[in-house]
């Protein structure tokens, strides 16, 4: 009981959670028990919300009538995060759930690539900043967005990609 | 020039050498260093020998793709001839030729055992590859490893025929059976996780490719079709949305904590208590391939087949993937099979036997 209300009180903040963050792996193993999964989602939807999780995260989810300016918020925001992850994937390649990524080797990487719709896609989402901010604030969007994790309290350069990453891999599967 | 002599003047020409590793050819190299043939004239260019570079990328956990893996064609040769001398004159000196080879043939073993697992791993921490090179490179090193299984099918039979010759042949061999066995096991690993290693960057090169498409398109603000997906799927999607300012209030409050609880205490007396879900994957076991009767195998195969993996799966006398597999890995040496360049669904590269 008192793991499934920890668990609730996580997703109630919006928090995805993903079997490879180092602060939610506890309720992501938790959730990937069928049975918990299970008893969790039915008694959340008693009370208006459902649980949703596959490919190691985990999220709650509501139904309900959104206002115009809500639509907007809510498919920006999708959209922003599909740009930042196409960023990532641009250097990394085969980055994965997991992985670490370094806020240095990345800027040097992408620094190396002299890509124009690199370029493109940063000043779209952050508009003419310099390079060093841009890509401060890159990592800060998706880290704000559970897709990467600082990997550790003291060591401001290393991220760890988190499974939430897969919600918008099946996003984009979907659009095709 | 003795072994100490050379190791100074590897350490005297470090960086000369260092460079030559690091950039592949020097315009220019100093006398001892030709000399020693560590470097070798290449047309106008100096380029370091083939030898050394083969030492430190085995040394330095470094091989590339273009790795040599080899085969025992020679070795081979000269076992056949000392076997069938010793066995017409019993002299000695054939009988310790024998002997020879068998451990020259253990260190090939050894050795291209670890050219293998190098490659492979340094096919996966290629992290910035393209991933249309990495998956050329797998297939490339499937490929070699394919002719190694068919080698090494070869030598085993060569190695069951001497353990009959002689009690000194088959001492020798029985110590080395468990390594040969890890090393030939180890290839079906090699394998699988070359398999794994392509399905999964083949995936990844289709994903990378829809996830640059669909930001172009959202960039040239074409992306209508995503917002149709966004706004069908909405209500399986509202977890990106936080009790921020200006943003949707869609996730639940403190209040909802107390009936959260009475709704959990609720259902819990209602429901009976289900199974608990076994999360604990099988071991697999590894199966002695001389236990099964690979003959009927092969008979029961004289029509052909389309896909030999899957051939076996369904076959009455195997009993699981793991059986399977190993058989699978078994029949590839033989001459009747062709393989494809696709995979089936269970990652296994397509093999027609015909």
């Amino acid at each position: 009981m008192e793991m499934m209300i920890k668990s609730f009180e996580v997703l109630m903040k919006g928090i995805i959670v993903s079997i490879s963050s180092s602060k939610y792996r506890e309720i992501a193993h938790f959730l990937s028990i069928e049975e918990h999964f299970e008893e969790l989602d039915d008694t959340v939807q008693k009370i208006g919300y459902r649980l949703i999780g596959e490919n190691g995260y985990y999220y709650l989810a509501k139904t309900g009538r959104l206002d115009k300016e809500e639509i907007t918020n809510f498919v920006s925001s999708h959209k922003r995060i599909i740009v930042a992850i196409s960023i990532i994937k641009q250097i990394y390649p085969l980055i994965s759930p997991n992985d670490t990524i370094k806020q240095t080797s990345f800027t040097i990487e992408f620094n190396k690539k002299e890509d124009e719709t690199l370029l493109d896609k940063m000043e779209w989402l952050f508009g003419d900043i310099d390079r060093k901010k841009e890509i401060e604030e890159l990592f800060k969007l998706l880290e704000k967005n559970y897709i990467l994790e600082k990997f550790d309290i003291n060591d401001k350069d290393s991220y760890r990609v988190l499974n939430a990453v897969n919600y918008y891999v099946k996003i984009v599967e979907s659009a095709f | 020039m003795t072994h100490i002599e050379l190791i100074e003047q590897l350490y005297r020409y470090r960086d000369i050498i260092d460079r030559g590793y690091k950039e592949g050819e020097l315009d220019s190299v100093p006398k001892p260093l030709q000399e020693s043939t560590l470097f070798i004239k290449v047309g106008s260019k100096y380029r370091l020998n083939r030898s050394y570079i083969s030492f430190v990328n085995f040394a330095l956990d470094r091989v590339d793709y273009t790795v040599i893996f080899g085969d025992y064609e020679e070795e081979h040769r000269q076992i056949i001839i000392n076997k069938q001398r010793y066995e017409d004159t019993k002299k000695i000196q054939y009988h310790q030729k024998v002997i020879d080879l068998i451990n020259d043939i253990y260190l090939k073993f050894y050795y291209r055992d670890s050219q293998i697992n190098s490659a492979l791993k340094s096919l996966q921490r290629q992290d910035n590859e393209e991933l249309d090179i990495l998956i050329e490179s797998a297939n490339d090193i499937l490929k070699q490893i394919r002719e190694v299984v068919e080698a090494n099918s070869k030598i085993a039979n060569t190695f069951t025929q001497l353990k009959s010759v002689d009690i000194e042949f088959k001492k020798v061999l029985d110590e080395l059976d468990n390594d040969f066995f890890k090393f030939l096991k180890n290839i079906s690993y090699y394998i699988d996780r070359l398999n794994k290693f392509i399905i999964q960057t083949q995936t990844k090169r289709r994903l990378n490719r829809l996830f640059m498409q669909l930001s172009a398109d959202i960039l040239s603000e074409n992306d209508t079709y995503l917002d149709e997906i966004l706004m069908q799927y909405r209500e399986g999607l509202y977890h990106t949305v936080k009790r921020y300012k200006n943003q949707i209030k869609v996730l639940p409050t403190e209040d909802d904590l107390p009936l959260l609880k009475r709704s959990l205490k609720s259902l819990r007396l209602l429901k009976p208590k289900r199974e608990k879900a076994n999360t604990i994957l099988p071991t697999p076991q590894v199966k002695e391939l001389n236990l099964i009767d690979i003959k009927s195998i092969v008979a029961s195969l004289k029509t052909g087949c389309d896909d030999l993996y899957i051939y076996l799966l369904n076959h009455d006398i195997v009993k699981d993937e793991n059986e399977a597999f190993l058989i699978y890995l078994h029949l590839i040496s033989y001459p009747n099979v062709s393989f494809e360049r696709t995979f089936n669904r269970y990652n296994v590269r397509i093999t027609k036997w015909r």
